[in-house]
């Protein structure tokens, strides 16, 4: 017995001695650190041209860049002015240890040469600090209004090294505006710049929505009839989508553009959402409600629709999945809102996660989003909080940002804002109205 | 005699018995001690939790301690210095003085005295901590950081060795960017193995486990890949390399 005690302890010993030395040498270091923007230095880039023009250029595309990075809300500048290196225009070969001391994480190089008569050559050059290296090297040539778009396509590059997805800033954001005394429908570059007033029917114009790069609907009351248009925004042709008799609004394209979500006035009845073909031909009801049904959103798969009804007595918003068919035959929507209201807008994001709207809290609208894989389920996010009207929420291509309209300054402008900073950027700034913003696709993967 | 017989007929089973079970024993014993003595060449990945938890050089105050010297259990580290403190550490710094934060670090050093570390010791983790305070950070209070963090956890591994965690640890969380896309207040994490070699070199990792946040991912496999180099670390004699774990996780904003 005793024997078996002893041989007994021993194993147990020697167990105890074999699992205590994994226990010492395996160990975690935990190093925890909160998300942070990346600190990037653009210091004004270097012009190989002899004229004063062309040294402002260099300046001022240097910080078109840092514009675009720091309205993502992934970047932080760091100031010129701190810069150790007074000669930072001409450095070719990079002092790591200068910008680890000025907790610099990347630095971008660029360089404007003239190839000939108004065409020139951007070279665009991305550095990671931590690794030495260069972590993006790009080099683009076009005319000189095209200048804007190469850096808005080298700030989406430089997303994509942080994050691993691209940016979305080249793109375009189409809207509605009063300027003309009339409202007419107008696109702009994603930072407001470039506007081109796309409609001049004299006529009221609303509600426009992208198809792909090029192509765009929106209602139009060419035939007194509010009536559904597909505008080419190269060709500003454009042809009849939805006539029926009655209204014909709130277009909407699903994924990849092969159907169109509208809500469409139903026989002797009331407002409903209809799905089409992208030219509106074989149209399928999806709610069949005594309410008024309008403003629908697709989800990134395609699978369910967002939209606004006030068939519980005020506008909320519901969810349908429309691959179980229509409402008529027994598949009921789900209702996605209950706090205030008032509900509106809604706008989902191009990863799904996210449904943006619009709330009405008092005698004031503000900008949500309900984020589908939070922690809670369905947890409601305010993203705006002013004594104005945020209204018309509309998502970047990359999902990372929203374009919206607000009053701030007494008329409608447009504002980006990013869902990580929160910080808003007003896009627009002239005297007259600007609303229901439309962002489009990448102009990089669309080729528009 | 026929009694006699009987009775060494009966012993010698159980001295067989005793035998085997020697032998047994002898087997075993020989076994373990060649199990203790090898160095498998693939690195272990089967880690216990360590209690560095690591916060921002130059932001982190030298406050007490929370934890104590539990293995296995993260240590939470309270920021509680006043504005004075802080001050007046700044102004030992600007008079070149590098001791240590506070009194209590030098006590706790003491009270371990009466539990087996000698003066030896002692001078290794000084001289250890001494050079922490150079490359924990730019300023003289990221040095009184690392000296302090270097001191807290409740670890398993000697002071030289924690003093070496604690000093890659610094490395990587220099050269780690979490982008603003990750949620702070998540408990993911990405759990990592990399091997060094006697010089730092960084000879390779192997990723243990992800977060599933692909922002979250892709900034902890850039970081891991940017690190070549780490200092040399203390391993003992005969050893080609160390393993050592890393978690990175989301803190909330500093």
């Amino acid at each position: 017995m005793m024997r078996k005690i002893l041989l007994a302890a021993i194993l147990l010993a020697l167990a105890q001695a074999v699992f205590a030395e994994d226990s010492e040498q395996n160990e975690f270091i935990v190093i925890s650190k909160a998300p942070n923007e990346a600190r990037i230095a653009i210091p004004i880039f270097r012009v190989e041209f002899q004229s004063r023009q062309g040294f402002d250029l260099g300046d001022e595309l240097a910080a078109l860049l840092g514009e675009d990075l720091e309205r993502s809300g992934f970047f932080e500048l760091v100031p010129r002015p701190s810069f150790l290196k007074p000669r930072a225009v001409l450095g070719d070969q990079e002092d790591w240890q200068a910008w680890n001391l000025l907790n610099t994480q990347a630095v971008v190089r660029g360089k404007i040469s003239e190839l000939g008569s108004d065409q020139f050559q951007l070279t665009l050059k991305l550095f990671d600090v931590a690794s030495q290296n260069m972590a993006i090297g790009k080099t683009y040539a076009g005319s000189k209004p095209s200048l804007r778009r190469m850096i808005h396509r080298f700030s989406d590059e430089t997303i994509n090294w942080l994050t691993g997805k691209r940016g979305g800033f080249e793109s375009r954001i189409a809207f509605v505006s009063n300027k003309s005394g009339r409202k007419e429908i107008y696109f702009m570059d994603s930072d407001g710049f470039n506007p081109v007033q796309m409609t001049n029917t004299r006529k009221l114009n609303l509600s426009p929505a992208w198809l792909d790069g090029s192509n765009l609907y929106y209602v139009g009351y060419d035939r007194i009839n509010p009536d559904l248009y597909l505008l080419n925004i190269y060709s500003r042709d454009k042809k009849l989508v939805s006539t029926q008799a009655g209204l014909n609004i709130s277009p909407a394209a699903g994924p990849s553009g092969k159907k169109l979500a509208i809500a469409m006035d139903s026989p002797g009845e009331n407002l409903d959402i209809y799905i089409t073909n992208p030219d509106g031909s074989n149209p399928l009801r999806v709610t069949n409600n005594p309410g008024a049904d309008l403003e629908p959103a697709w989800s990134p798969d395609g699978h369910y629709l967002a939209f606004v009804s006030d068939r519980a007595g005020a506008p909320q918003i519901y969810m349908i999945d429309v691959w179980q068919g229509g409402e008529g035959t027994g598949n009921k929507p789900v209702r996605l809102t209950f706090s205030g209201s008032y509900n509106t807008s809604p706008a989902w994001s191009p990863d799904g996660r996210y449904l943006a709207y619009c709330r009405r809290t008092g005698n004031q609208f503000d900008l949500y989003m309900i984020d589908f894989q939070g922690s809670d389920k369905r947890a409601e996010i305010q993203l705006t909080s002013t004594a104005y009207n945020e209204e018309d929420p509309a998502w970047s291509p990359d999902g990372r940002m929203l374009v919206y309209s607000a009053n701030r300054s007494g008329n409608y402008d447009l504002f980006v804002i990013s869902i990580y900073s929160k910080e808003p950027e007003q896009i627009s700034s002239w005297p007259t109205d600007e609303t229901q913003p439309s962002w489009s696709p990448t102009l990089y993967e669309k080729g528009g | 005699m026929s009694a006699t017989l009987a009775t060494d007929r009966m012993a010698q089973p159980k001295l067989g018995y005793f035998f085997l079970a020697s032998f047994g024993i002898h087997v075993l014993v020989l076994l373990a001690l060649i199990l203790l003595s090898f160095k498998s060449p693939r690195p272990n990945f089967n880690f216990n939790v360590m209690s560095v938890r690591l916060f921002n050089p130059g932001q982190m105050p030298a406050g007490a301690p929370e934890g104590g010297s539990r293995a296995a259990a993260p240590v939470k580290i309270e920021k509680e210095e006043t504005k004075a403190k802080a001050a007046q550490q700044k102004e030992d710094a600007k008079a070149g003085k590098r001791s240590l934060a506070k009194d209590a670090t030098k006590e706790d050093i003491s009270k371990s005295s009466g539990t087996g570390v000698t003066d030896a010791d002692r001078k290794r983790v000084q001289s250890a901590l001494s050079e922490i305070a150079r490359e924990v950070g730019r300023s003289d209070q990221a040095g009184v950081d690392g000296e302090w963090n270097a001191l807290v956890g409740g670890i398993n591994a000697d002071f030289e060795k924690r003093a070496y965690y604690q000093r890659a640890a610094v490395v990587y969380r220099q050269n780690w960017i979490a982008p603003v896309s990750v949620p702070q207040d998540s408990n993911i994490f990405v759990r990592v193995a990399v091997r060094i070699d006697i010089e730092g070199n960084v000879i390779d990792y192997q990723v243990l486990s992800w977060s599933q946040n692909p922002d979250f991912d892709r900034s902890v496999k850039r970081v891991l890949d940017i690190v070549k180099k780490l200092p040399p670390p203390p391993l003992p004699s005969g050893s080609r390399w160390l393993t050592i774990g890393i978690e990175f996780t989301p803190a909330e904003e500093e």
